[in-house]
């Protein structure tokens, strides 16, 4: 046997003042090859001092990830520890109720994060040309002048309610109030109407169920005409939290090469916006909802009460995090 | 009568074990079939060679006498070759023993490991490794800093990066 310890002999003093100070470093990783079975352990680790960090990130990461995740989901062998962090959380960590949208306002069926920000009405004639009561609903008038034109102003056009349509029902304008110049805050997690009880922690946390990935999961998720896209997404069962009216079936992905995919040229050419909802498992602040870019298949619907039956999220580095409400439509 | 080999420690003290404990080392196996049944041990204390003794006459009593009565065979074949596996202990009786035998503080066990390192003695290093692993388990940063010493050499910018990424592992469920 080689030997991995200091040759001199070092003094039981000297020990007690750092046990770890004194052992090489594959001493250090054959300790640490013992924590693998919880990853919460070397998580934890990576916090304690800057030699674990890159001990860590840089070798038991690295090697997880090669067991648990499918080749071409790895980066490069010259990639930074933070890449081996970003995909060992994503193959170890549920992203929670949180990261997957599930604490997001849906009965307006996304609309209000989608629409874009509240623009100022443009003067008198405002109070004449529409009825809407909801102050959050922007002006049709105000609209047109949005140079970009997507598939949401179609909808929103489709539903909100026109004053010519109804002429003998009595329709008072209502006027905006100064404070109504305000911008809506898109894409920010609007205030429940209805308290949820959630049972459970809401953030990220240790998955329950594989650490592997499989593209077939990814497959059944994206509708049809993004079959040639690489989403891998865990393999169930998963997480499952209980909300107040459904169970919640919590997954994770990620794109192989997402820049280069339909879906994210999908989302450029809608010039879709993005959602201040962070990625569970980068540093991005903000994502893309899946559902309202039409990328998930059409099949899936909504609940009575506005809730898609499935949601995904995906951020500028091809992480997905999302949730079933249903029993997903494969084993 | 079993041969007897004398082992003497960096302080001096001279110890007299049987051959068959002593064999639980492989260098002190290989320097015997070489030299004389004398060995010096400059870099490992008597305390720590009283301790690592006692460990290697245990495993050695229990690799002679299997607990299997049926084995005689394995009992006859054992006893002839050089007894070092690294598969890990199933003797449950002998697991307990050892668990007893590594509760000791960070410094005698970090004594330990040193110099079964040195001996070659490959079973009872992955013990005090399986040890020091235990003490890891479960533990947040702060803890596991208190108790093995060790410095917090972040900024509080790194840390608090840290903290973020890792904030999903610190629940214990």
């Amino acid at each position: 046997m080689v030997s991995r310890f200091p040759s001199s002999t070092a003094t039981a003093t000297t020990a007690s003042s750092s046990f770890f100070a004194f052992l090489s470093e594959d001493v250090v990783l054959d300790i640490l090859a013992k924590l693998e079975s919880d990853p919460r352990d070397w998580a934890r680790l990576a916090c304690v001092s800057s030699r674990f960090s890159s001990l860590v990130r840089a070798v038991c990461f690295r090697s997880h990830c090669s067991r648990y995740l499918p080749p071409d989901l790895l980066p490069s062998t010259a990639a930074g520890a933070v890449a081996w962090s970003s995909l060992h959380k994503l193959s170890v960590c549920c992203p929670g109720l949180h990261h997957a949208g599930v604490l997001l306002e849906h009965s307006d069926f996304g609309l209000e994060r989608d629409i874009g920000p509240h623009l100022a009405p443009p003067g008198p004639s405002f109070s004449s040309s529409s009825c809407s009561s909801d102050p959050r609903n922007p002006p049709s008038q105000a609209l047109s002048d949005v140079s970009c034109w997507s598939l949401f102003d179609d909808l929103y056009f489709d539903t909100v309610y026109d004053s010519s349509e109804a002429q003998d029902v009595a329709c008072t304008p209502i006027e905006p109030s100064p404070g109504d110049n305000q911008p809506i805050t898109v894409g920010s997690i609007a205030p429940n109407r209805r308290t949820k009880p959630w049972a459970g922690p809401t953030s990220s946390h240790l998955a329950t169920g594989p650490w592997t990935l499989s593209r077939v999961q990814g497959n059944k998720l994206l509708a049809s005409r993004y079959r040639n896209d690489c989403l891998y997404i865990c393999d169930w069962p998963g997480c499952t939290h209980a909300g107040e009216k459904r169970k919640y079936m919590l997954f994770r992905g990620m794109f192989k090469n997402f820049k280069r995919s339909r879906v994210w040229k999908t989302i450029n050419d809608l010039n879709k916006g993005k959602i201040r909802l962070a990625c569970a498992f980068c540093a991005c602040r903000e994502t893309w909802d899946l559902h309202s870019a039409f990328c998930l298949r059409r099949v899936f619907g909504f609940h009575d009460d506005g809730e898609p039956v499935v949601r995904a999220y995906v951020c500028e580095n091809g992480h997905v995090s999302g949730a079933w409400t249903e029993t997903p439509l494969y084993d | 009568m079993a041969k007897m080999i004398k082992l003497v420690s960096g302080d001096g003290a001279e110890f007299e074990v049987e051959e068959e404990v002593a064999f639980q080392s492989k260098i002190i196996k290989d320097i015997v079939a070489d030299a004389d049944d004398v060995i010096p041990l400059p870099t490992v204390s008597s305390k720590v060679l009283i301790q690592v003794i006692e460990y290697c006459r245990k495993h050695a009593a229990v690799n002679s006498f299997p607990l299997s009565p049926s084995s005689s065979a394995a009992a006859a074949a054992s006893s002839s070759s050089s007894i070092s596996y690294s598969k890990p202990v199933s003797d449950p009786a002998l697991r307990a023993w050892d668990n007893e035998f590594v509760k000791l503080n960070n410094s005698s066990l970090f004594d330990i490991v040193i110099a079964a390192n040195y001996l070659d003695i490959e079973e009872l290093v992955d013990l005090v490794l399986e040890t020091v692993a235990d003490r890891i388990k479960g533990k947040q940063a702060q803890e596991i800093r208190r108790q093995f010493n060790i410095e917090n050499d972040f900024t509080p910018e790194e840390e608090e990066a840290l903290r973020r990424e890792n904030s999903w592992a610190f629940q214990n469920n």
